[in-house]
């Protein structure tokens, strides 16, 4: 098979899988647990290394921009600066990133694990449906977190901004300046774009990822190129998404 | 538990990359017996096994039950097959009581009480009611595969299909899945179909045996027929 033909074919995997898994939601009570245990398990994986990525780009962001604003005089623009930065583009973005390699990779990981060693098909032989039983949990809960990972390095981000732009001598602006601006110049379309954003990326890491993992096949080995496939195909995937995502929103005036 | 009379495999052929694994195989499983289908590694006795379940479906031929085809009547044959894994496919990530409820929790049969009951009374019916709270990967290999047939039973099957129920197993668990069998076809109505290339475990459990040689059935016939057959062909196995 070349690469044209995968590419077109992991697209079609990748369509009728997220089809699949729309159509399997109305079962979504009897998932519920599995769903809480995957929202706490995947805010477990990334609260943490998504505190620091956002506290420091926040915190770059504002000291390099600070810097050239403080030469014009216009400093005290940084507050919009860096908080329409973090919220339309860098958080989403990153957070999409983060949980492509932390969740989606640890997805691929234990489905594919689960494919070569007949766990799925023992499920198969139970007329227990992998969509429903694997797929469908984790899809709703990389759906419900993100956006709250976005909004949460939005924050921890714009605190990062704040805290190098008081703190910074050549820059200089105060923590109440700092938001005074950010509150004039972001507004909630320009959060709700993030938020956007970050809902087509879950559906992408979730979906890219369970379906490489049930695709795989084979030994041992198998699981380890699933991880690598699952993990490149998410990040091209959201960066193509995320420029067509971004002049979409344009389109419709969001941005 | 529903009564069948006979569960037929009729002419199925099936091939992989253009390569036929099994060809115009035929062989007739009746209730509640114990059917052996012995031969060498890689002869298609897995795949045999795994289209009778569903998960592999025949190029040529048909499965059916009391002439009916099994998988488009399969709401009207009403039976439960069950299917034992060659590598006990446990859910590496739930506990043996999960392992062993989870049809019954996914199909929601039944209170959770009476769940965990039931698997505990099929766990200690095995032996191996103190695993319960393990997880899969403690356990040994003969363990592993008692908790595969615990999780079989627990759904009441009408046919327990086994893939190499003995392989990789030391002589003393490979005694005790024979008791298991043994014990099966005396208490329950199960019809038994176990896959093999084990002679002498072949010749412990079996009402019938059938040899299968490259893709093809040779010999079928009951245990003391088999044993007494002079065919060479069972020389090599």
């Amino acid at each position: 098979m070349n690469r044209f033909t995968s590419i077109t074919v992991g697209i079609g995997e990748f369509l009728y899988l997220l089809w699949r898994t729309l159509k399997s939601i109305k079962h979504f009570p009897s998932s519920s647990e599995k769903f809480l245990f995957q929202v706490f398990d995947m805010g477990n994986r990334t609260l943490p290394v998504a505190a620091l990525i956002a506290l420091s780009i926040g915190s770059v962001l504002a000291l390099q921009t600070g810097i050239q604003l403080s030469g014009y005089g216009i400093e005290d623009k940084i507050g919009g600066i860096v908080g329409i930065s973090l919220c339309t583009e860098l958080a989403p973005v990153m957070a999409a990133i983060l949980m492509a390699g932390r969740v989606g990779s640890s997805i691929t990981a234990e489905i594919s694990s689960m494919k070569v060693y007949e766990e799925i098909s023992a499920l198969e032989t139970m007329n227990i449906d992998p969509v429903r039983f694997l797929v469908l949990p984790r899809f709703l809960a990389c759906l419900v977190t993100l956006p709250f990972l976005v909004i949460y390095m939005d924050l921890i981000g714009w605190l990062g901004g704040s805290l190098v732009s008081s703190m910074n001598q050549t820059i200089s602006v105060s923590f109440s300046s700092f938001y005074n601006d950010l509150s004039q110049v972001v507004k909630i379309s320009d959060i709700s774009v993030g938020i956007i954003k970050s809902v087509f990326f879950a559906i992408v890491i979730s979906i890219s990822s369970c379906s490489i993992g049930l695709l795989a096949s084979g030994g041992p080995r198998e699981i380890g190129n699933s991880v690598t496939k699952s993990v490149v195909a998410s990040f091209i995937a959201i960066l193509v998404l995320d420029y067509f995502l971004t002049r979409l929103l344009i389109l419709v005036g969001l941005l | 538990m529903k009564k069948f009379r006979l569960l037929k495999v009729d002419e199925v052929t099936k091939g992989f990359n253009g390569k036929t694994v099994l060809e115009r195989i035929s062989c007739e499983f009746f209730n509640n017996e114990v059917h052996v289908i012995l031969g060498k590694s890689g002869t298609g006795k897995s795949v045999l096994l795994k289209m009778i379940i569903g998960l592999i479906k025949p190029d040529l031929g048909k499965i059916s039950i009391d002439d009916q085809d099994l998988f488009e009547n399969a709401k009207e044959n009403d039976l439960i097959l069950s299917y034992i894994f060659q590598s006990s496919a446990l859910l590496n990530s739930l506990t043996v009581i999960d392992n062993v409820t989870i049809f019954l929790d996914e199909h929601n049969v039944g209170s959770k009480q009476e769940r965990v009951t039931k698997a505990y009374g099929i766990l200690s019916d095995l032996g191996i009611q103190d695993a319960a709270n393990k997880m899969p990967s403690e356990l040994s290999g003969g363990m592993r595969k008692r908790v595969a047939i615990a999780r079989s039973l627990i759904i009441s099957p009408d046919i327990l299909l086994y893939d190499e129920p003995t392989a990789e197993l030391d002589p003393i668990n490979t005694k005790i899945i024979s008791q298991i069998i043994d014990k099966l076809r005396d208490t329950n109505t199960i019809t038994q179909v176990v896959v093999t290339h084990d002679i002498a475990f072949a010749y412990s459990i079996a009402d019938k045996i059938s040899i299968l040689e490259d893709g093809k059935i040779i010999l079928t016939g009951d245990k003391d027929a088999i044993k007494n057959s002079k065919n060479a062909l069972l020389e090599p196995i």
